[in-house]
């Protein structure tokens, strides 16, 4: 497989991984990859997905609360906001139109 | 392994060195996310995620971990090359890590690698110096017309060796540099980021700063005045080459002093970070 090809695929999509990583509740930043990366063939790392945190939150698509750690500093955890929550609904719609069209669009190459 | 509590001498330095593993990790870390282009925001929140991240491998309170543990919990964290990223996501981005890459000293990284040998991007030196040649000539040849109405050979060659010659100065500067011996380095885990602008720092004030001074600005800024004064270049005028020195001289020193200002907040403002991400 192309690794320049793979590497551009995965991130264009980090970003709707994320979001839909955070769908399903906060999250810490550890927690998030660790929910990311639950699933296999996503494999996203560390430095993708902090600064993107960074930005999502600047952007307002996140919002930041501090919680307690067993032994560390204060863990921040990121929540959707609704402007983040609507970004994720356009993005799974592309994603999905983008995805059926596609899919639909290789069957039709293998059966002919 | 976890330090033993009747071992409270051998535990103090233990201590000691698990912090100092993650404030070393870090600083590296910063280090590639700056050159990157990263804003300060983004680096403190990326590093911030990352010293939650190391806590989580540790699993115990810093104060009890041993080196073992320390080690292991930075191993689950990525590699620093991974933190040298190549995607550009904004303009800002793009600005930044190009006035690092020339202000801070980073257009030469060297670092002594894993196995103690030096490891220079030469490809990334040298593409940063022809732009920053053909940067230096296009901004004397727009002074020029600003000033001058039209363009006229005489400017545009200053320009271009004005841009020329700092090419020059770099070059000879990252060859000494890179021509140090490696025994004479300390390795990369030794070698904290701020420790490495600094001697940078202090080889750009010593060798590049006079040089570039003397060698390319002053002429030029000179030659400049004299044309827009509408007075010959040569013989020296007193006047005029005391004018220009402290015209020079003064935005070069405060500029300087700022910088140095702005390096030691950065420092203190990690060092306080880093300090509060351990309480």
């Amino acid at each position: 497989m192309d690794n320049a090809w793979t590497a551009q695929l995965r991130k264009g999509l980090v970003e709707l991984a994320v979001l839909a990583a955070l769908n399903g509740g906060e999250a810490y930043g550890y927690q998030l990859l660790g929910r990311i990366n639950a699933f296999p063939g996503l494999n996203l790392n560390e430095p993708t997905v902090y600064p993107l945190l960074a930005r999502l939150t600047r952007a307002g698509y996140l919002t930041v609360r501090s919680g307690p750690s067993p032994h560390g500093p204060p863990r921040r955890y990121y929540c959707l906001t609704e402007s983040g929550r609507d970004r994720l609904k356009q993005m799974r719609t592309l994603w999905q139109t983008t995805n059926e069209s596609l899919t639909q669009l290789i069957q039709q190459g293998d059966e002919s | 392994m976890n330090a033993n509590t009747n071992a409270p001498m051998n535990m103090q330095s233990e201590i000691y060195d698990a912090r100092k593993a993650l404030g070393g990790y870090l600083e590296r870390t910063d280090l590639l996310l700056a050159r990157s282009g990263l804003s300060r925001s983004e680096r403190d929140e990326t590093l911030g995620q990352i010293s939650e991240q190391f806590y989580d491998l540790l699993g115990v309170p810093i104060e009890e971990a041993d080196r073992e543990l320390t080690e292991n919990a930075i191993a689950g964290l990525a590699p620093e090359r991974a933190f040298e990223l190549n995607d550009v996501m904004s303009t800002g981005q793009i600005l930044r890590a190009t006035w690092y890459r020339f202000c801070i000293g980073g257009i030469v990284p060297i670092f002594l690698n894993d196995h103690g040998r030096k490891r220079v991007v030469w490809g990334e030196l040298i593409k940063v110096l022809v732009w920053l040649g053909i940067f230096m000539s296009l901004v004397f040849a727009i002074i020029n017309m600003m000033m001058l109405g039209s363009p006229s050979w005489r400017w545009i060659v200053s320009g271009i060796m004005f841009g020329f010659m700092q090419i020059g100065i770099w070059l000879r500067f990252n060859w000494l540099y890179h021509h140090t011996p490696v025994e004479a380095m300390p390795r990369a885990e030794d070698w904290s980021a701020p420790r490495l602008h600094k001697i940078r720092y202090v080889w750009i004030l010593t060798v590049g700063g006079p040089a570039f001074f003397v060698i390319a600005l002053f002429p030029t800024t000179y030659w400049l005045v004299s044309a827009i004064l509408n007075r010959p270049a040569w013989p020296i005028d007193n006047g005029l080459f005391v004018i220009v020195s402290v015209s020079l001289g003064v935005p070069l020193y405060l500029l300087s002093m700022w910088d140095g200002w702005r390096r030691r907040r950065n420092t203190r403002r990690f060092q306080n970070w880093d300090r509060s991400a351990n309480m």
